[in-house]
């Protein structure tokens, strides 16, 4: 039985059904919790933006455009990461520290022999103005500026956010990784 | 692309993971996707709002109604008592006016009676074996008695009243002895003129004996069928803060840093971990209430109430970590339902005190939350109940009108939804109603 299309997926929502919203949510929870865990480690807090993006996205998909297999996961993937960014601006959790980590280096990690779940860990101690702005270059693709003007922060400071972030999550995976050699 | 380093295997590594997500996260966005209907009241509520508002409307009109339908039941009582058809035959309106009773000054003496010619009626004296003697005593009825008669109750106590053993009438009333016949002026006695100077005397068709008697000073109660219109009052808010301890997922993400000796880690997961920097403080509000309630005596001393009564209740709700802090506002507003039993303990001349019984249910029909001036709905509370005692004091200002004040406890049940409020943090809490009550029925006294 071949696997229902988003797009059927879309129009059995749009006609209204309940276990159509149930099918979208089982396809996409999962890497919806993965984006939410990356932006808001606290894994309670996760479970709130995933609840508030999930209600978002079932109450608004009648108006979704849909641009190709795929579209409705990114779309997905997008309000819930936009719900986790508005959640740390409303508890004044995003500050943008200037910690540069000692002896950082631009040697590239092997994140391919790190488990996702260690990187999303990982990737959830970074200080959370690093962690945004990483996420929203690396993952969501934006500009410095498209991030600039997001976070309300000006774009050399997105960029140097950037750098920051990538440098200090390089040293954690150095480390995890010299932690799992030594066992 | 925008970066070709080694950030882009981390995203390709990550484009396709997927974390786990509890069983009953769904539950609670399929409860959040219930059509929320604008009228948060379906139709059931509705009828059952108005069918209590029925209930108390009708009461109190058949209450007060019945007060009208007293008097003619009286009056029917009185007639099927025997001889009553000859008194009525007697109290002919029609031969009472103002102008037959006109015989102010007029004295009237055994042996040279003068009456005015004007009067036209027979005065019916009250049996007595002696002759009528009027000697030393005079008949006297001015317009204004007889107005004032004419105004007077078929039962009332200040009417006319006629003696077996005399007859003595001032320019107040017709008064007479303890065996008193209460009348109204249709039925007080009536001289005939043609009696001459020894009128005649009647047998009394009536046996004051047989009269339905009627208990003087007993309250009346449906002079009492009143309206309260009030406010209530907690007399404490509630203050609380918490510290903060650390969730098991962010400890065990301590104790790896702890292992790696990082700065700022620690082992000790035996032991809870408090936050530093970091709590949480609530601030209930005392509720604030204004009801309206109708009562209504079983007896002079006790009286049933009820009613309904809107409740709001506000509580704030603050994160507080360094330097930052985060404020939510809940409003909840509930409608309930009293209802509780009044016990005169005290009544001195306008003033009494009493002691009062009952319970009350509420029904949260909103909830808003309101977080840096963005507000949405909330989580409504589920039905409260709660039990209440009181002592009060009132005082009726006039016939109409009185005001007071009462002092007691409520306790309120916990009926185990998950919003945070008053009611939970503080079960039982003292309260301050005061208010005004109108009387409803008839003319009081």
């Amino acid at each position: 039985m071949n696997q229902e299309t988003e797009l059927q997926l879309i129009e059995s929502i749009r006609s209204g059904s309940r276990q159509a919203m149930r099918r979208l949510y089982d396809r996409y929870s999962g890497c919806a919790m993965a984006v939410a865990l990356r932006y808001v480690p606290q894994h309670y807090e996760a479970l709130d933006v995933l609840q508030d993006g999930f209600v978002k996205i079932l109450t608004t998909v009648s108006r979704f455009s849909f641009r190709g297999e795929g579209s409705l996961k990114a779309w997905v993937c997008r309000i819930v990461a936009n719900q986790a960014l508005d959640y740390l601006k409303e508890r004044e959790r995003l500050s943008f520290v200037s910690d540069v980590p000692d002896e950082a280096d631009e040697e590239p990690p092997d994140v391919e022999h790190i488990p996702p779940e260690e990187l999303t860990r990982l990737i959830g101690m970074l200080p959370s103005g690093y962690r945004a702005v990483l996420n929203m270059f690396v993952f969501e693709q934006l500009s410095h500026k498209e991030i600039a003007q997001r976070l309300n922060i000006s774009e050399s400071t997105s960029a140097s956010q950037f750098n920051r972030a990538k440098k200090k999550l390089a040293q954690l995976l150095k480390e995890y990784l010299n932690q799992q050699e030594g066992q | 692309m925008k970066q070709n380093d080694w950030t882009e295997k981390l995203r390709d590594r990550l484009a396709n993971h997927q974390e786990a997500v509890p069983d009953d996260l769904w539950d609670a966005i399929d409860a959040r996707l219930r059509p929320a209907p604008k009228n948060a009241w379906p139709w059931y509520r509705w009828a059952a709002a108005a069918a209590v508002v029925l209930l108390l409307v009708g009461g109190t009109l058949v209450l007060w109604n019945s007060q009208d339908h007293d008097m003619p039941a009286m009056e029917a009582e009185a007639a099927d008592l025997p001889g009553m058809d000859s008194i009525k035959e007697e109290m002919n309106p029609e031969v009472l006016t103002t102008e037959s009773m006109a015989v102010a000054d007029i004295p009237i003496t055994t042996g040279s009676r003068t009456l005015v010619d004007e009067i036209k009626t027979t005065v019916q004296a009250p049996v007595n074996n002696d002759p009528f003697t009027a000697s030393n005593e005079s008949f006297t009825a001015s317009n204004e008695s007889s107005t004032a008669n004419n105004e007077s109750s078929t039962a009332n106590n200040e009417s006319f009243t006629a003696s077996n053993e005399s007859f003595t009438a001032s320019n107040e009333s017709f008064t007479a002895g303890d065996e008193s016949f209460s009348a109204s002026n249709e039925q007080q006695p009536v001289v005939s003129p043609d009696e001459g100077e020894s009128p005649a005397v009647l047998p009394v068709p009536y046996s004051t004996d047989s009269l339905p008697s009627v208990p003087v000073g007993f309250p009346d109660r449906h002079r009492r069928l009143m309206a309260s219109l009030y406010t209530e009052n907690g007399l404490a808010d509630h203050n609380h803060t918490n510290p903060v301890q650390m969730s098991s997922d962010l400890a065990q993400r301590f104790s790896s840093l702890a292992s790696n000796n990082m700065d700022g880690a620690t082992a000790r997961m035996q032991s809870p971990i408090w936050l530093t920097d970091y709590k949480e403080q609530k601030n209930h509000h005392r509720p604030l209430a204004i009801g309206l309630k109708v009562s209504y005596p079983f007896s002079d001393r006790l009286t049933i109430m009820s009613g309904l009564v809107y409740t709001r209740q506000q509580s704030e709700f603050t994160n507080v970590m360094k330097g930052y802090q985060t404020v939510r506002q809940q409003t909840l507003h509930y409608v309930g339902l009293p209802l509780s039993l009044e016990y005169q303990l005290i009544g001195w001349g306008g003033l009494s005190v009493y002691a009062s019984a009952g319970s009350q249910v509420d029904w949260n029909v909103k909830s808003r939350m309101n977080v840096k001036h963005i507000e949405t709905d909330g989580e409504k509370d589920r039905c409260q109940w709660s039990l209440s005692g009181s002592v009060g004091l009132a005082y009726q200002l006039t016939s109409h009108f009185g005001l007071y004040a009462e002092s007691g406890v409520r306790h309120y049940f916990d009926n185990h939804s998950r919003v945070n409020n008053f009611f939970k943090d503080h079960p039982t809490s003292l309260s301050l109603q005061v208010g005004f009550r109108i009387n409803i029925g008839q003319d009081g006294e």
